[in-house]
């Protein structure tokens, strides 16, 4: 990066600016727009493919595995006929093709189906789950495991080789080497059994009831989030840290806000965005074994659960929900990165 | 016992208090002052359903059930019949029962009718059902609403399970059903019934909170609320009795019982369960095909071990499949461990037997062979380990093989899938006597996992289903069935497990037996005062 990137900039109003200046700025502008809106398309294109196989591989997976859902809903005292009536009502002995057909027919439609087990549309107990519990849990989770663990990679940076970034790696690396479900149980012990401070059990009565449940489970994966966010940032801190522009703006005089601002956090942006994704992913796969830690029916609880009784509709409903998840998060984490980084769009730019 | 809305409250200074602990990270429980006669009961229960439909609860779970959608008779812990949305009923003839109705309403208001009873019964009934009872409706000719508050079930058999049946069915109301689609019991349209308790707040296979019915047409229940959570596995479980936030803990599994006793604050009831754990034959695949080699394995299994190891002697060895106290429902307890001393010795731990029986066999050498075991049960696989030693003794080599319910449901019971033995447990659906041997040894059916066909055993059975309710004839009867079905040897019964609740000490505990599900909960569990 060159040096003038980090000079402050001069005041200067649009209209002394001129209109040549003014009309090239609009032009750049819906330049950057068309390149963005190029991008999400490209991607949400590539994600209806993904999500198309992912379907598939879903619906190929429970139909191969033993046992189908009339087992769990008959019970074992079902008689041949109940289960040939099951089936028949599910219309489970319906032709692949044809099953996955009015599946995904019906869920391009906004219909997932409705639940064997729960006797509800697939799309309420979702909803239930992801308001209630998991949506929150995510939010809670990420926002304090990148905000700590951004601060604590900052403060390891700037201390690094010090007692104080010793100290940092090492207990974040402890918090995260431990197994999530021993993590669990030694906060629920002391926060919930102990101290009595917090619910270690179920998720409330909704609202803030709910929030004062999820402290400890979302406690319990920050702690294992905490580690891996400290140590990205605190590298690309770092990194950045020893680079000359840094050196350079701080031997002019610039003001520590602006250092941070403009070189350190503008510089470490796409690294930083790119794992904040990444984390939003992993909480996904933790979800199912926190969920289960604190008794809480999450999406996490609901999967597990629809797994074990073989309820068709709920796990296409929740694959499909998770997978397109992670597709959104994905294309949102490109474009930040895009809006961020000038070289990125330079660089799609001259590729296209 | 939890105080007054004591849960309530502490959720909610919770919830005031987050605001707080989010920034100071300091917080505290609260707790609220009791009023007499206001109390709640907060249960740990071992598992919960997907939803509060009839249709989709049994057992264990019709404990909760019941409590809302109350049925036409009760049984209670006394052996009794005692009516409740019925006022009597009458038997024209052996197969007819006309049963006339209470005249109370629903927590919606609205009356209960024989047309209510008509659709609940068909629920079960009807040949598409899903529901988890209805091969206890099988005998059930027609149900027909014979007048206002009169419903006649005509039987096409004599049905000894019967008046089990209609105990163990909630009525629901039919227009609640009709009006939500099929969705009724769900946590968008929670269970409606007559019963003391109406749902307060129902979370899938997490939480139901049931509060009193306030317009309830019989006696005050003493608890204002019930509230029941399923923890999701062992540690969950330790961790919630050792918080003090909840009155009791049932059915732990029995391997944690030891951990849980030193809770203090609790106080442990426990009794002999009506459950079976056991090794089936099956009879049709060789080498099992063979007596020798059945007997040879009776007199291989260490019982007395699996109960020290798997079950911290919280068990009793088996000696037939029905746990005696079903037995001696039809008569004295004398005959019945007579009995039972006789088929006890050919399940003594004998490994020169053992080897002897297996020399008789086309397999003197031993054989090979593998075991499911199912995942959600760990004693089943801890069982099967000991087994599997105790097998190597005598040359027998048994491997194991995990597996999910689902699968192992499929491969055991309905498609018969395995190399001819298996081990599982197998609960009594009733408090009739034979309604265990119905289960296991009618042929045909699934759930007759040795494929036992007995001539003997089949007409023992049909002619005990002729009998009357308060026969003499009933015990003998059965015992002569048990002692054709020991001489085939199809099943090694194994142990006997406990079943154990733990009540906090305000409150005390009566009448509790393997049927408890079948009476209301709050008196079984009441407050102490």
């Amino acid at each position: 990066m060159s040096f003038s990137s980090v000079k402050e900039p001069a005041p200067m109003s649009l209209a002394a600016a001129g209109p040549d200046a003014l009309d090239h700025r609009r032009a750049v502008r819906w330049s950057e727009v068309r390149l963005i809106a190029t991008v999400i398309a490209k991607r949400l294109l590539a994600g209806v493919v993904v999500l198309f196989i992912v379907t598939v591989l879903i619906f190929l997976f429970i139909h191969a595995a033993p046992g189908g859902p009339e087992v769990a809903i008959a019970g074992l005292d079902a008689t041949p006929e109940q289960l040939a009536a099951i089936r028949e009502l599910y219309r489970l002995d319906d032709p692949l093709p044809v099953q996955y057909w009015t599946y995904i027919s019906s869920a391009l439609t906004g219909d997932l189906g409705t639940s064997f087990m729960l006797r509800e549309p697939v799309a309420d107990a979702i909803g239930r789950a992801l308001s209630g519990v998991t949506i929150p849990l995510i939010i809670i989770t990420w926002t304090t495991a990148l905000v700590f663990g951004v601060s604590l990679g900052y403060i390891s940076a700037r201390k690094r080789g010090q007692l104080l970034d010793r100290t940092i790696v090492g207990i974040t690396v402890v918090g995260a080497t431990a197994p999530m479900f021993a993590t669990g149980l030694l906060i629920s012990t002391v926060f919930g059994v102990q101290l009595r401070w917090f619910p270690f059990f179920g998720s409330g009565s909704g609202g803030l009831d709910t929030l004062y449940h999820l402290v400890l489970p979302a406690l319990t994966m920050v702690i294992v989030m905490l580690a891996s966010t400290t140590r990205i940032s605190r590298v690309r801190f770092a990194q950045v840290l020893e680079e000359d522009q840094y050196a350079f703006a701080k031997a002019r005089g610039v003001s520590p806000r602006a250092i941070f601002g403009r070189i350190i956090f503008r510089n470490s942006a796409v690294q930083l965005i790119t794992w904040a994704g990444s984390v939003i992913v992993g909480l996904m796969t933790g979800l199912i074994i926190v969920e289960q830690i604190y008794s809480l029916p999450g999406i996490g609880s609901l999967l597990i659960t629809a797994i074990g009784s073989r309820d068709i509709p709920m796990i296409q409903g929740i694959t499909l929900v998770i997978a397109v998840a992670i597709v959104l998060v994905t294309i949102i984490v490109d474009v930040l990165c895009i809006i961020v980084d000038p070289r990125i769009r330079r660089g799609m730019e001259a590729d296209a | 016992m939890s105080q007054p809305n004591q849960r309530r409250r502490r959720r909610s200074v919770g919830a005031a208090l987050i605001a707080l602990t989010l920034i100071t990270a300091t917080g505290c429980a609260s707790s609220g002052e009791a009023a007499p006669g206001d109390s709640s009961l907060d249960v740990i229960f071992p598992i919960l359903r997907p939803t509060l439909d009839v249709r989709d609860n049994a057992a264990q779970t019709l404990g909760i059930q019941l409590l809302v959608n109350e049925p036409l008779f009760v049984y209670t812990p006394d052996g009794e019949f005692v009516p409740r949305l019925a006022e009597s009923v009458e038997q024209p003839d052996p197969l007819t029962f006309v049963y006339t109705l209470r005249d109370v309403t629903f927590s919606d208001g609205t009356p209960l009718t024989a047309d209510d009873v008509v659709y609940t019964f068909d629920l079960h009934r009807d040949p598409e059902s899903t529901s988890v009872m209805a091969r206890y409706w099988g005998a059930v000719e027609s149900v027909e609403a014979t007048g206002e508050d009169e419903v006649t079930v005509k039987l096409s058999a004599s049905d000894p399970e019967w008046p089990y049946t209609v105990a163990k069915t909630g009525i629901v109301s039919a227009a609640y059903y009709e009006a939500n689609g099929g969705q009724a019991g769900t946590p968008g349209a929670p269970q409606i019934g007559t019963g003391p308790y109406v749902v307060d707040e129902f979370k899938a296979s997490a939480e139901v909170d049931l509060v009193r019915n306030p317009s309830y047409w019989g006696e005050e229940a003493p608890y204002e609320s019930i509230a029941f959570t399923a923890p999701k596995d062992d540690n969950s479980r330790l961790l919630a009795l050792q918080s003090g936030n909840y009155d009791a803990l049932l059915l732990p599994p029995l391997s944690q019982v030891k951990a849980l006793s030193a809770v203090p604050g609790y106080v442990a009831s426990e009794i002999t369960d009506t459950s079976t754990y056991r090794i089936n034959f099956d009879l049709t695949k060789p080498p099992f095909d063979e007596l020798a080699v059945r007997q040879a394995i009776s007199h291989a299994v260490d019982r007395d071990a699996i109960i020290g190891a798997v079950f911290n002697d919280h068990a009793e060895p088996a000696d037939a499949l029905v746990p005696p106290p079903i037995l001696e429902v039809a008569g004295e307890p004398g005959p019945v461990a007579e009995a039972y001393d006789g088929f006890a010795r050919d399940f003594d731990l004998d490994l020169d037997q053992a080897r002897e029986y297996l020399a008789q066999s086309s397999v003197p050498d031993g054989f090979s062979f593998t075991v499911p075991v199912q995942q959600s049960d760990p004693a089943q696989t801890l069982i099967a380990q000991i087994v599997a030693q105790s097998l190597a003794e005598i040359g027998v080599d048994m491997t194991l093989a995990p597996l999910d319910d689902n699968t192992y449901i499929q491969q055991v019971y309905f498609d018969k899938d395995i190399d001819g033995l298996s081990i599982d447990s197998w609960s009594a659906g009733s408090p009739e006597p034979a309604g265990m041997l119905f289960n296991a040894y009618t042929p045909g059916i699934f759930s007759n996992v040795s494929q036992l066909d007995s001539a003997a055993v089949a007409a023992g059975l049909a002619e005990y289903r002729e009998l009357p309710v308060d026969s003499a004839e009933r015990q003998p009867l059965l015992l002569d069935v048990l002692t054709e079905i020991h001489a085939e040897r199809p099943t090694v019964p194994l142990l006997y497990p406990n079943l154990v609740f733990f009540t906090a000490e305000d409150t005390t505990v009566s009448g509790l037996n393997g049927f408890w599900w079948l009476s209301p909960l709050y008196e079984i569990i009441a407050p102490a005062s």
